[in-house]
């Protein structure tokens, strides 16, 4: 798969910067309703569905919007998040279109450094160029933090540097999604929500031996998930999935955070439901649950008692 | 990201046992992350009958409150609720909603005693906790009075605001449930 990242990179390249002309051009053009301002009302758009705000803004310590620092704890230690305000010298406003895109794409920052999955590249490197640009514009829009990003706090860096390539080959399927035309535009617009921006499989999935998703049980969920909290089995599965729930107790989680029972989830699904799920439109929403319906059923092991 | 991971000054042959280390990391490490369980004795030494009983009526209240945005969720869902089972619910929100200070939360009630989920941040961040709680205060008296107008369409803003003023609070305080 690293053969095949290298061959498709300078393509996707080229195919960057003819967009970029391309959208450059019509703004030359004129005549049409402001093009930047619709490209960054989409970009937040994408944002909010990618769910990057989250990630990178330590919200319990007050921390800026965009200027990273939250802490996110696994098994293999702790990650700081890296600020990602348009700041040149502390965020990514010093950062080409093209890099932003191979960032996203490939995992890569501009000095060559292979990203850690923490990021979950995985899923965005499915995202389309246009959404990715996008997404840009309205990142060049925000306020710059002038913060430095904190270096990790990993338990054996060494281990994870010399591990990465491995990890990549293992786990990396360069992107953008394929449309399948055997289903639905609302199906692919589903899983599209599901596997690209929403990164949903990123807590929803057991991981193999390496950390990788386990692709032969993807949203079967995860008992140790993000912060070390079980990720529930979102797979149609009667028992241990979401078989049992309608359509509209699943719009009601991602709209209002609220279960058939009457409780509200909390933890990071919360922010989820705050930051991104509940900004989606309606239709966006009702395709997310056709995507997630229509996932094999799997059974997965029952969550462990506190 | 540009702050990978950092340079330690391992002796070459360390290196390969590492990579087999990281390897097992997704079987073995996992257990460290787990709550730590509590030590025998350690539960009954923090907890008084007292407390475990404070914890089990704070659920018994929270569980009402549950109950009543269950009937909300019918309501939206279009399951046999109407708006004025909707104003109901939000009554019995408010009333809830407005007990959620030291009556139902005395300190020494963390997770640990009974069967709490409340998370000892409830504490530490008190002025933060309480803000939560008037903001679902406010968002059940505004559900109320758009109840009383009997229109369907105007409960729907209010209820997204006592849905999110909820998760809000379970976000920060409440231990993930199973």
């Amino acid at each position: 798969m690293t053969r095949r990242t290298t061959e498709r990179f300078p393509a996707t390249v080229l195919a960057s910067a003819l967009l970029l002309l391309a959208v450059s051009g019509v703004a030359a053009a004129g005549g049409r309703p402001d093009p930047l301002a619709e490209r960054v009302a989409r970009g937040q758009y994408i944002f909010e569905a990618a769910g990057c705000q989250g990630c990178h803004t330590d919200d319990a310590h007050g921390g800026q919007r965009l200027g990273g620092g939250r802490a996110i704890t696994s098994v293999y230690g702790t990650f700081y998040t890296p600020n990602i305000s348009p700041d040149p010298i502390y965020g990514i406003g010093g950062w080409s279109d093209t890099a932003f895109i191979r960032a996203l794409r490939h995992g890569v920052s501009p000095d060559g450094t292979q990203l850690l999955p923490v990021f979950p590249f995985t899923a965005y490197t499915l995202m389309d160029n246009q959404d990715l640009l996008d997404l840009r514009a309205y990142l060049r829009t925000q306020k710059p933090v002038a913060r430095q990003s904190r270096p990790h706090d990993l338990q054996e860096p060494l281990a994870f540097r010399l591990m990465m390539p491995v990890w990549r080959q293992l786990s990396l399927t360069v992107g953008p999604l394929d449309t399948n035309p055997l289903r639905s535009a609302q199906w692919n617009r589903g899983q599209y929500l599901v596997r690209a921006l929403g990164h949903c499989a990123e807590c929803h999935s057991p991981r193999t031996w390496s950390g990788a998703l386990d692709e032969s049980r993807l949203f079967s969920g995860n008992p140790q998930g993000l912060n070390g909290e079980h990720a529930p089995n979102i797979t149609p599965d009667a028992e241990t999935g979401l078989g049992r729930w309608s359509e509209a107790d699943l719009l009601l989680l991602l709209e209002l955070g609220l279960r058939p029972d009457g409780d509200v989830v909390g933890g990071a699904m919360a922010e989820i439901v705050r930051n991104s799920t509940s900004r989606l439109t309606l239709a966006d929403r009702r395709a997310i649950v056709t995507y997630l319906r229509s996932l094999t059923p799997l059974r997965a092991e029952p969550a462990p008692q506190p | 990201m540009a702050g990978m991971p950092r340079r330690t000054d391992s002796p070459p042959g360390r290196a390969r046992v590492l990579v087999t280390l990281a390897a097992l990391a997704g079987l073995a490490l996992p257990v460290s992350l787990a709550p730590r369980p509590l030590q025998a004795g350690e539960a009954s030494q923090a907890a008084s009958p007292e407390m475990v009983r404070a914890v089990s009526h704070r659920q018994t209240e929270l569980r009402r409150l549950g109950a009543a945005m269950r009937v909300i969720g019918r309501f939206l869902k279009s399951e046999g609720a109407n708006v004025a089972d909707v104003g109901a619910s939000a009554e019995v929100i408010r009333a809830v909603a407005s007990g959620l200070n030291r009556d139902l939360f005395p300190e020494g009630t963390a997770i640990g005693v009974g069967r709490s989920a409340a998370r000892p941040e409830i504490w530490q961040e008190w002025d933060i906790f309480r803000e939560r709680a008037r903001s679902l205060e406010a968002a059940s008296s505004r559900l109320i009075a758009a109840a009383a107008t009997g229109n369907a369409e105007a409960v729907r803003e209010p209820i997204q605001a006592v849905g999110h003023a909820c998760g809000a609070c379970h976000e920060l305080f409440r231990r993930k449930q199973p």
